[in-house]
């Protein structure tokens, strides 16, 4: 006979579990916008992995010699952005910048989420002078607007795709921290931690198997959504040159270099722009979506 | 033989959710007499509070009313417009509900909040006028210096205090129904028994009918003329207070009545076997029969008519409408 | 001594802090001086409005909150002041029911789970043998063990609130501490729950510290029962006794003022109304905290506070009735 209990890990994909995310789905469904947003995710995420292989010209991507007669070609069928200064379809560009997009917003996410998340629960369940102290070191930096601290970081560390997706994630972390925190806080309270105290358990245990699993899956929807604005994020620092260097396809970094041709051929910085554009107002239109079928009060619910 | 002042016929009325179609009331008539407390009594889910808020037309958004009628005194309230039904009810009808703090805006007075109800309804009249009758109103729910607490907001009043509040605003439109879900639940025992006491004298002396939401038997038979016993959305059993409580007819009225502890004896309490259903899946026939001690075939097949019995005293129940006819 | 847990002198004031600085303003006085037993094998119950500090008695005697005064016994044991590991093991004799089981259980644990994490925080135990006792237990609150792949808010109130019972009772403790157990529950399934509380008793030997606000369901559980008003015992004793002839002015009125689902009854009942409000437990009345509501006050009442005394076989806190 099968272990009927265990304990960690518990089922990620459990049936109570699935059948959430069918109604979460059904609402969005239900709305066109929100509709589009979770399309141009799961587009931008799908590209972004496979963008080695689908890369129309991949060459072309990352040329660095000037081919005299592809330069500044207007899109076209077969380009459909354009070439640029150097002969290089952007849109090939484009789409392997997706990669470059994805992956630094998902390490940054990933990285702030990873070492800010424990840091707000731990503060939160220690309480006392500890815990307020580690949220006002928190405070303080999140009076800094974040780009402010990315940019002061690259200036410092230097510029490079590892650079920025480090620089980017100290500028995220305290956000996640002070989420980690507030969100603790209100579980904290909950009848089935005192329950746990009741039963015995110790309190290690209760911080990892009660706290933090019901902690961390808001906390989650938050950061999926937070992959846009770091994507956002990277290409501004890109932009202003501060971030990943040429000739990296990067979405920020393509405009920033089609940006001084603009009477020319405007094609090389606003194609790049736009897209990022759509993607991050995917995110944004997803976000709206998860967050209004997350709210309880939203689900209509039957008076008896 | 006193008028309705309120008479539900056939009232069918449909929730969509994502998870299906709640079939919330499935052909409930009641009516309540003029000046009479009538009591409607049942479990979660039984449809209670849907149908209370379905009579001052406050359903939520995804609420289909598929038939019935809703006859206010003598307009059907289903077949006026918006605009005719928001004036008629909102003189006519009032309604309070279980939470007072939620009721009451936390952001204003108590006095402001009587003279925004007072002024919506009643015609002109000068501040001091307002001011004047608000005060009234407080001093009618027996609240201890009326002054004070026409100035105060509601977070700095007790529960129960709140929730005369609740029933001063109510009753400054001399609303001719009242609807009262779970007035009392959230209060205790004490000052519950208070506001009940002030809710059926001031009935008296003011003149209006109260449709009482509760699922407290006791509250029941202390306080109410007449009471309709529902259950998975549909009306079980209906008749006066004392008909229904020493010979209920409808097997869940009696099983219910034994399942309640009393305080003045430690009468042995019977459950009730098996659980509520869902209303998206109700049960086929009669709703109750699954948990019936005494289902007959004809109970799986199609919903009972409810059918007078004694004067007064109506059951929807297979068993009684044969016992009925062979007589 | 029968008693299995002694409570005495117990006091648990919450400082009320105010100002910039924190500084104290003055004690919420949720626990005023409280002795009583809970003897071994009967339910006791422990009755009072909002306020009367039933609940922080119970986190007292769970050791959930320390007491500002007093000791607490088990078993002859003094328990006031123990040590992290002394605390663990005591767990394994005192266990709680809650009153809304889809808060007091994990929402993200399965039942099984929920109901094997006390077998894996005490004992060694092999997974098969873990399953063994998980599946015992579930039969014997009366659940199937098609619920035990299920999460909390899939059962119904009633089922959820019988995992909660299971998982106190997995380690066999000596005392459960039902805490508004029923008060979330529809009344048919209150009976079913009542019912099975009692069985469940009567199998396993166990004791009960009864808390509720709903007399009706203490007078049908309880061996004994104690009244509480702001803080302190009014009252307790047997409970056929006590419901039937109450002796303090507050059981007095407070059992008069519960609603009986009996028309005859309940319209011929008189009602004894008592004015005004609890009082807050900041400042509570001086000499007896019932006096300004007491239709019987008289001078001393409102000088002295009167102590538990030993009146026809019960203890009354009243001058009036010693």
């Amino acid at each position: 006979m099968k272990t009927v209990s265990r304990q960690f890990p518990r089922r990620l994909l459990s049936p109570s579990r699935t059948r959430e995310l069918r109604i979460v789905l059904r609402m969005i469904r239900g709305n066109k916008v929100s509709t589009a947003g979770l399309a141009i995710v799961v587009c931008f995420v799908i590209v972004g992995i496979l963008a080695p292989w689908i890369t129309p010209r991949s060459l072309d991507a990352w040329g660095k010699i000037v081919i005299m007669e592809r330069q500044f070609l207007p899109p076209s069928f077969e380009l459909p952005f354009g070439t640029d200064e150097v002969g290089r379809d952007i849109f090939s560009r484009v789409v392997l910048g997706s990669r470059f997009s994805l992956i630094i917003g998902v390490s940054v996410v990933a990285l702030s989420f990873s070492v800010g998340v424990p840091l707000g629960v731990a503060s939160s369940y220690l309480g006392g002078r500890s815990g307020t102290l580690l949220m006002r070191i928190t405070d303080m930096f999140l009076a800094f607007p974040p780009i402010l601290i990315a940019i002061a970081l690259v200036m410092v560390i230097g510029r490079g795709l590892e650079n920025v997706i480090l620089s980017l994630a100290v500028s995220y972390w305290p956000w996640y921290a002070r989420l980690g925190f507030v969100q603790a806080n209100q579980v904290k309270s909950s009848m089935f931690m005192e329950a746990a105290k009741v039963v015995g358990v110790k309190r290690f245990s209760i911080i990892f198997k009660h706290l933090l699993p019901n902690t961390l899956t808001p906390l989650m929807v938050q950061a999926a959504l937070d992959v846009g604005s770091a994507v956002l994020e990277s290409a501004s620092l890109s932009f202003l040159g501060l971030g990943v260097q040429p000739p990296t396809p990067e979405w920020g970094l393509l405009a920033s270099e089609g940006w001084i041709y603009i009477n020319r051929a405007w094609w090389i910085t606003v194609f790049p722009g736009l897209v990022l554009f759509v993607v991050v107002l995917g995110f944004n239109l997803l976000g709206d979506a998860l967050r209004e079928s997350m709210d309880p009060r939203l689900r209509v619910r039957t008076a008896t | 033989m006193r008028e309705d002042i309120l008479r539900v016929s056939r009232l069918k009325i449909d929730f969509q959710t994502l998870e299906g179609v709640v079939k919330a009331l499935e052909n409930v008539s009641l009516s309540v007499k003029k000046g009479e407390t009538f009591a409607l009594v049942g479990e979660s889910g039984c449809g209670k509070s849907t149908l209370g808020l379905a009579i001052v037309q406050t359903l939520a958004s995804n609420a289909v009313i598929r038939s019935g009628s809703i006859i206010l005194d003598t307009i059907d309230l289903m077949k006026i417009s918006e605009k005719e039904r928001r004036q008629i009810c909102g003189k006519q009808v009032s309604m309070i509900f279980q939470d007072p703090s939620t009721a009451l805006n936390p952001l204003f007075t108590i006095g402001a909040q009587l003279s925004e109800t007072i002024k919506s309804h009643i015609s002109q009249k000068s501040k001091d006028e307002l001011k004047k009758l608000g005060m009234q109103a407080l001093r009618e729910v027996r609240l201890p210096d009326a002054e004070k607490v026409y100035r105060m907001y509601p977070h700095e009043l007790s529960g129960g205090m709140q929730q005369r509040c609740v029933i001063a605003i109510a009753l400054s439109t001399r609303p001719r129904f009242l609807i009262a879900d779970e007035p009392t639940t959230m209060l205790d025992v004490t000052i519950q028994a208070q506001i009940l006491e002030l809710l059926l004298e001031l009935k008296k002396t003011i003149g209006f009918s109260i449709l009482l939401i509760t699922h407290n038997l006791g509250i029941v038979a202390e306080t109410c003329d007449r009471v309709g016993i529902m259950y998975a959305g549909t009306i079980a059993e209906e008749g006066g207070v004392e008909q229904v409580f020493e010979s209920p007819l409808h097997p869940y009225t009696s099983g219910l009545l034994a399942a309640v502890p009393k305080v003045v004896e430690k009468s042995l309490l019977k459950d009730i076997p098996g659980t509520v259903p869902s209303l998206i899946d109700p049960p086929s026939g009669c709703r109750f029969h699954p948990r019936c001690a005494c289902v007959m075939p004809e109970c799986r097949v199609t919903p009972p008519e409810p059918v007078e019995f004694d004067s007064g005293h109506m059951v929807a129940c297979y068993r009684y409408a044969c016992a009925h006819t062979k007589r | 001594m029968s008693a299995l847990v002694s409570v005495v002198n117990l006091k648990k004031y919450f400082p009320l802090k105010s100002g910039m600085l924190d500084r104290v303003a003055g004690y919420v006085r949720a626990v005023d001086d409280v002795t009583l037993d809970i003897d071994k094998g009967e339910t006791l119950g422990l009755v009072g409005e909002s306020g009367s500090g039933k609940t922080t008695l119970a986190r007292c005697i769970l050791k959930l909150i320390d007491p500002t005064a007093g000791e607490i016994f088990f078993e002859g044991a003094n328990m006031t002041k123990l040590d992290e590991a002394a605390i663990r093991e005591f767990r394994r004799h005192i266990q709680a029911v809650f009153q809304n089981p889809f808060q007091s259980l994990d929402p993200r644990w399965s039942i099984a789970d929920i109901i094997s994490e006390p077998l894996r925080t005490h004992m060694r135990m092999a997974d098969k043998e873990i399953d063994d006792q998980i599946a015992r237990l579930m039969s014997f609150v009366g659940l199937g063990e098609e619920q035990l792949y299920k999460y909390p808010h899939e059962l119904s109130g009633g089922q959820a609130q019988r995992v909660a019972m299971a998982r106190a009772l997995v380690l066999s403790p000596k005392l459960v501490i039902l805490d508004e157990p029923t008060s979330a529950l529809d009344v048919s399934v209150q009976a079913q729950m009542l019912n099975l509380l009692a069985d469940i008793k009567k199998k396993i030997g166990l004791t009960y510290l009864f808390i509720s606000h709903d007399l009706s369901v203490v007078r049908y559980i309880s061996d004994r029962v104690a009244i509480f008003y702001a803080g302190s015992v009014a009252e307790i004793g047997d409970s056929a006794e006590v419901f039937t002839k109450p002796l303090h002015p507050y059981s007095q009125a407070l059992l008069s003022q519960v609603p009986i689902p009996d028309p005859k009854i309940a319209r011929s009942k008189k009602k004894i109304l008592i004015k005004g409000e609890i009082p807050s437990l900041v400042s509570l009345p001086s000499g007896c905290r019932f006096h300004p509501r007491c239709p019987y006050v008289k001078e001393k009442c409102v000088r002295d506070e009167p102590q538990l005394a030993n009146v026809e076989n019960r203890m009354v806190k009243c001058w009036l009735c010693q």
